[in-house]
């Protein structure tokens, strides 16, 4: 009678394990569908669009929590135009002309990204000085050192969409998140992501209605908190949920990234020859075309 | 169903009581940051415009320096449906101790007119009238199709590689097709190099009158077929251009005999001015613009982090210096850029040219170029080094820049170069200086 109480024991220890490791699973397996449909609503967002976007960056100094810029921000003003290809809308084409400041005015680039790994991101760059396209070679992009994105504190690794098959995702909490239902994920990169990150482990606080960030948090490679993101001013921008205004915060470099949205239109058609290389020299062909775009600017 | 549903429920309370226990993640004490404090630009009228006012000196141990200062104009902007237009005018003046200006006996002033163009687009066509650089040929650093735009060596060499090259007034139509186009240009007074803003000479003798090189070419067109694919791409040229520098050739009105072993006379004519004090009977020497052809072609390609890029060109009725010989010159380059996975970019490239005269001899020029660069400082801070080294005539040099973005208006970039120059390249109108050290200071709004 005992050994069948203790049998009775280990199969209960047994099931609860095996029920603990299935809501493990399930809540991974949740974790990944609700990262990969927010990945699918970036594209969407990416797929026949238009912004005008201000990218700022200062030093920052903090009182309490509450912190401010030190430093006159650097400004940087850029149009960007990007669309979406392949049988599962995972390739991008885009390009992307500087507005301000005056010193770096009129570059542009035009760059074509791969869902591929094995396929070489490419990507040409106007030298608006020499009037001419120079081709770049950056490989697949999946082996390089994030870089900083025109200066900010933004890498091109935050900038990222795709690779929702690079982490590993857990559930951590879920509940109200100021006036928003949210679940908290934690992400820790896998063996492929760990050797180009330079993050240990990212969190994402995921708006449950919206399928949007409200916030996200980076830690470095020892553990420490590294980058804060805050998302606001989101808006519905046909039957889309797009952030209009993103703060990083890097808490370890004490400088700071705001990108606002000034101006964005969604689902235009974007016509497949406006994203060749003659966009970047036929100067009155472009902007007969983002004339026609700029009139669905929200 | 229900029961996975539990389970999934379950994992939940326990994962959020786990972490509620150590942080609570839904907690709002974050740190505030209020965006409205920064302002947020509008398009504005004045946007085209921009103005650069830029100062800059290069010492020059034991020779005259260069200082220089400039304001410049540039507008752009769209003006009507499928019209744009761009105006970029630049006003330097040349500082007292300037080595051009020292020449000139004065400080002095000169405005430049760098772009002036009219472009209108329509379907898969475009055309650009006005002056503006025509830039072929992808190896950095290397002349072998890339010879349309002359260059201006009055300009700094070292920091604005845009000035540098002289605009000419062109028309340029292209047409876009799939993936190639189609490019046409005409120019009806071809420009040429300028290396100073005096008439441009040099004696021979005193006994011998002045060679001027300020030629004026005529009319110049050409062509160009480009395909691209994504990881490679082709250029075809064909055109009719002159020379951009002139070259001194012999003109021998009386059939003169001289010694034909070797189709430069130069010997001949330094022996006699050395015996009877003037050139050879019936000989003169002049200043001419070769008028040719060029067949070129260019390509590049993409393997992963490398670029590899490739040239071969072809010229007919090409001068020879001091001789009344005519050639077919030969050019080939190739070149590479790598960028590392931390985004050093390293490149180089050899550039070789072979006259096709069978008297000429030891006039085939190799070159070398190798650079790398990289952004520090969140891209504030971009250090480069370019060196080459040129066969014929022989010249080493190597330059470390150091380009600084202080802010979106100022920024300042210092440069230090060495050349190794063999005793004839030091008289070349171009010639680097042994040591100089450039600093140049811009505000930019």
């Amino acid at each position: 009678m005992k050994k069948l109480a203790l049998l009775s024991t280990a199969a209960s220890i047994a099931l609860l394990n095996l029920a603990l490791n299935s809501a493990a699973l399930a809540n991974e397996d949740n974790a990944q569908l609700i990262m990969e449909k927010m990945d699918e609503q970036q594209r969407l967002v990416s797929d026949g669009s238009l912004t005008r976007s201000q990218l700022s960056t200062c030093k920052f100094g903090q009182k309490d929590k509450q912190i401010n810029c030190v430093e006159t921000p650097r400004v940087k003003v850029l149009e960007s135009v990007s669309k979406q290809y392949g049988p599962d809308k995972k390739d991008s084409k885009g390009v992307s002309i500087l507005l301000e400041p005056a010193s770096e005015r009129g570059i542009g680039m035009l760059t074509y990204n791969y869902d591929d790994p094995g396929r070489d991101t490419e990507s040409w760059l106007y030298l608006s000085a020499l009037g001419k396209v120079k081709r770049m070679a950056s490989g697949t992009g999946e082996d390089s050192e994030p870089v900083s994105v025109f200066g900010s504190e933004f890498t091109t690794e935050d900038m990222e969409s795709g690779n929702t098959n690079e982490y590993d995702y857990k559930i951590l909490q879920q509940g109200p998140f100021g006036d928003r239902e949210v679940w908290v994920i934690e992400a820790i990169p896998k063996p492929v992501r760990a050797v180009k990150t330079e993050y240990s482990k990212l969190l994402y606080w995921v708006d449950k209605e919206r399928y949007t960030l409200l916030k996200a948090q980076t830690y470095d490679k020892r553990g420490k908190p590294y980058k804060q993101l805050t998302f606001k001013n989101i808006e519905k921008i046909n039957a889309l949920w797009i952030a209009r205004d993103v703060t990083l915060i890097n808490l370890q470099s004490q400088r700071l990234s705001n990108m606002k949205t000034e101006a964005i239109t969604t689902n235009v058609a974007v016509e497949d020859e406006f994203l060749t290389q003659r966009t970047l020299t036929d100067f009155a062909y472009r902007e007969k075309t983002l004339e026609a775009l700029r009139k669905y600017f929200q | 169903m229900k029961y996975r549903n539990r389970i999934l429920a379950l994992g939940f309370c326990c994962a959020s009581t786990l972490v509620a226990a150590s942080d609570d993640l839904l907690a709002t004490d974050d740190f505030a940051f209020d965006t409205s404090e920064i302002e947020v630009s509008k398009p504005h009228w004045t946007d085209g415009f921009k103005t650069t006012l830029e100062h800059s000196h290069t010492q020059i141990p034991a020779e005259p320096s260069r200082e220089q200062s400039s304001v410049r104009l540039e507008y752009e902007s769209n003006i009507a449906d499928g019209w744009y237009a761009k105006l970029d005018t630049r006003y330097r003046y040349f500082w007292d101790k300037d080595d051009l200006a020292e020449a000139r006996g004065d400080a002095y002033g000169r405005n430049k007119l760098q772009r002036a163009w009219l472009q209108y687009s329509r379907g898969a066509c475009t055309a650009t009238a006005g002056r503006q650089t025509l830039i072929w040929g992808t190896v950095e650093g290397t002349f072998v199709t890339d010879i349309v735009t002359p260059f201006d060596y009055t300009e700094q060499l070292l920091t604005e590689y845009g000035n540098v090259r002289l605009a000419q007034d062109m028309l340029v139509g292209e047409c876009f097709v799939a993936n190639a186009q189609i490019q046409a240009f005409y120019t009806p007074e071809a420009e040429t190099d300028i290396f100073q803003h005096h008439p441009l000479s040099f004696t021979i003798a005193p006994t011998v009158p002045a060679i001027h090189l300020d030629q004026d070419a005529k009319e110049e067109w050409g062509l160009r077929y480009k395909w691209q694919g994504g990881r490679y791409d082709i250029s075809l040229m064909y055109a009719q251009l002159y020379d951009n520098t002139a070259t001194p050739v012999i003109n021998n009105n009386s059939g003169s005999t001289l010694n034909d072993d070797d189709a430069n006379y130069l010997p001949e004519i330094i022996a006699s001015l050395m015996n009877t004090g003037s050139l050879p009977p019936g000989l003169s020497v002049e200043a001419e613009l070769a008028k040719f052809d060029l067949v070129g072609v260019a390509s590049t390609i993409a393997v992963g982090r490398l670029l590899l890029k490739a040239e071969a060109a072809f010229r007919d009725n090409q001068l020879l210096r001091f001789s009344t010989e005519r050639t077919e010159r030969y050019d080939a380059a190739l070149g590479f850029e790598y960028t590392t996975s931390d985004n050093h970019i390293f490149n180089g490239g050899v550039w070789a040219t072979h006259l096709k005269n069978d008297k000429l001899k030891q006039r085939d020029i190799q070159v070398i170029t190798m650079g790398w660069r990289h952004s520090y400082l969140n891209d504030n801070l971009v250090m480069s080094v370019l060196g080459n080294w040129a066969s014929n005539p022989r010249f080493a040099t190597a330059t470390i820049l150091a380009e600084y973005q202080w802010s979106d208006y100022w920024s300042s970039a210092f440069a230090l170069s060495l050349a190794d120059l063999d005793e004839s390249s030091k008289d070349l109108p171009v010639a680097s200086a042994e040591k100089a050290a450039t600093l140049s200071i811009k505000y930019e709004f």
